[in-house]
């Protein structure tokens, strides 16, 4: 047997819907577009990103629903399975293995910052993280929360509770993943996106009401805080920066889920039938509602109210996050412990909905791949993506395992992902084909501009912004002397002082990609025999 | 600000309207009859 179970499908259009939407809406909606939107200058930033957004984001998006329907209607619901009946060549199953090694690798350490927002949700509600007034008393919490002082720091005695947030939302991924498409996916997403939304106007009701909290410092009030975070500066200048460009089209990337593997491998779970432009649209709407429209106004416009811009420049996605914004919300005049929990409970549900969807696509190559069943795939998920979570809790020191590791794969490849995606959509499925695929059962029409946007403009606009990069990130171009210094993430690797957790890192990542594309090797033996490779 | 958070609102309530009460989709229409068998590897 190919499989020892049953196909699923979605069981519903608003399920496939908040499925996708949840995979996309996490972390990053709510704390790094904020902060990256408030750091480029908001106005000139949301051009760039819009941009992106329209040459990009949804064009891929619309490319990976397709795709995915499509190999799906052949009985292929993993990546590899799923480049394997697109490609038709060898090599294509193998360029499938990013599919599955991006989300599982991101998995590894996502779980672990979703634990971090559960045991902040469980601090408020518990009165301690009443820490004061100084942000550095909140730095230095967070630092002994996740290990960033000492290597090995959360696995020995003392400061270990993470480890039971960890354990906690570990077991909850899989329980919920266990239970299939229908009702483990679909229908924690019904639940945890409407209520994540709620959470999310509950949050923006309370900031938009903070008026001026602090009578002594009067320009620190909502209405600035609001400016501070949209008023557009001088765009023509902005956009002249090309690392404004890099930064709006990473985030449009890494917020949508485009070149993850997850939107192909969900959609592959679609009958012929099923519409894909507008439930592809819907899904990028409701991810960029929550981000520009919900994310963009509360984080930063309510930590400019209580600690001005000088508290939130430089900040990082978690100093914004996990130093800053926890004071901010003890310092909310009435209950702040409630509205702190709800922040970071949504913050949670934000997480869980995209770590599960970073789960989906392992298992359903181990079923598909393998022929396992579900309890077996779990189980062998389980084990390796507990071993690169506890080698990310392990070298936690400066968080140095998991920024490589998010550089790499939750970076890097996945700019290479995306390419990949686009350039079957609009070359090798065609345009003409791709078109009347992405129109089957459509309750929308995708406007024609678009057809020549996937074949020649989302190409070269990726190859651009890749190339601007490589050009920054990995080999630290400096525009404006035209020298090159190698950036930390090269150094670390083959510089004169190399780091053991950087090199590690790497390794580890290497290990995953052999690990998977020896089981593709031997998965695509069974897969011949169904779709046999042209060339 | 009006700009950027009033267009993503929009496209959102343009979507869910058209999902909402466009064409009635095939709900529940995914049932064991749809198992696709790919056990083409009896040896």
């Amino acid at each position: 047997m190919a499989s020892d179970t049953a196909t699923e499908k979605w069981s519903s259009r608003f399920g496939v819907i908040l499925a996708v939407a949840g995979s996309a809406v996490g972390l990053g909606n709510f704390l790094r577009f904020p902060g990256l939107a408030a750091q480029y200058g908001s106005g000139a930033f949301m051009v760039a990103y819009f941009i992106s957004l329209f040459l990009i984001g949804i064009p891929i998006c619309w490319a990976e629903w397709t795709l995915g329907r499509y190999a799906g209607q052949k009985g292929f619901h993993s990546s590899p399975g799923i480049f394997h009946v697109l490609i038709r060549r060898q090599a294509g199953k193998y360029i499938g293995v990013l599919g599955v090694i991006i989300p599982v690798v991101i998995y590894m350490y996502y779980v672990y910052i979703e634990a971090w927002c559960l045991g902040y949700f469980y601090y408020f509600l518990t009165g301690q993280l009443d820490l004061g007034q100084d942000v550095a008393a909140y730095g230095d919490f967070w630092a002994r929360f996740v290990g960033a002082n000492e290597n090995g720091l959360v696995l020995g005695h003392g400061q270990n509770q993470v480890i039971v947030f960890l354990i906690i939302v570990f077991a909850l991924n899989f329980i919920i993943i266990y239970q299939g498409i229908v009702r483990g996916i679909e229908f924690f997403c019904k639940y945890a996106m409407p209520a994540l939304v709620v959470l999310a106007l509950i949050t923006l009701a309370r900031v938009l009401t903070l008026g001026t909290p602090d009578p002594l410092k009067p320009d620190q009030n909502i209405l600035n805080g609001l400016g501070y975070m949209w008023n557009p500066g001088d765009i023509a200048a902005s956009l002249s920066n090309p690392q404004l460009w890099l930064a709006a089209a990473g985030q449009i990337f890494f917020s949508l889920s485009v070149g993850f593997g997850v939107i192909i491998t969900y959609a592959s779970y679609l009958t012929n039938e099923d519409d894909v432009a507008l439930s592809g649209l819907a899904a990028s709407s409701a991810n960029e509602f929550c981000e520009v429209g919900l994310g963009g106004m509360i984080t930063v416009p309510a930590a400019f109210v209580f600690l001005g811009a000088a508290g939130i420049v430089g900040q990082g996605t978690f100093g914004l996050g996990f130093k800053v914004l926890p004071l901010v919300f003890s310092k909310i005049p009435v209950l702040p412990w409630l509205f702190g929990g709800i922040f970071f409970f949504l913050l949670f549900l934000a997480a869980i909905t995209s770590s599960l969807s970073m789960l989906q696509p392992g298992i359903a190559f181990l079923e598909e791949g393998l022929g396992l069943g579900r309890k077996q795939s779990v189980a062998i998920l389980g084990l390796l993506t507990a071993i690169g979570s506890l080698f990310v809790v392990y070298f936690s020191k400066d968080l140095k395992a998991l920024d490589t590791l998010d550089f790499w794969v939750g970076t890097f490849l996945i700019f290479v992902m995306g390419t990949i995606i686009i350039v079957i959509f609009g070359w090798i499925l065609g345009t003409e084909r791709g078109w009347i695929e992405a129109h089957r059962g459509a309750e929308m029409k995708i406007p024609g501009v678009f057809k020549w946007i996937i074949q020649y403009v989302s190409p070269i606009y990726l190859l651009g912004i890749f190339v601007l990069w490589v050009l920054f990130n990995v080999f630290g171009w400096d525009p404006s002397t035209g020298e090159f210094k190698p950036t930390s993430y090269i150094l670390d690797l083959v510089g004169p002082m190399p780091d053991p957790v950087a090199r590690l890192s790497v390794l580890f990542i290497l290990l995953v990609m052999g690990f998977f594309l020896i089981l593709i090797a031997n998965a695509g033996k069974r897969w011949n025999k169904i779709a046999p490779p042209s060339g | 600000m009006i700009f950027s958070v009033g267009f993503v609102t929009v496209l959102f309530l343009w979507c869910i309207f058209k999902v909402v009460f466009g064409k009635p989709p095939l709900e529940h229409l995914h049932g064991l009859e749809d198992i696709d068998t790919k056990d083409e590897d009896v040896e």
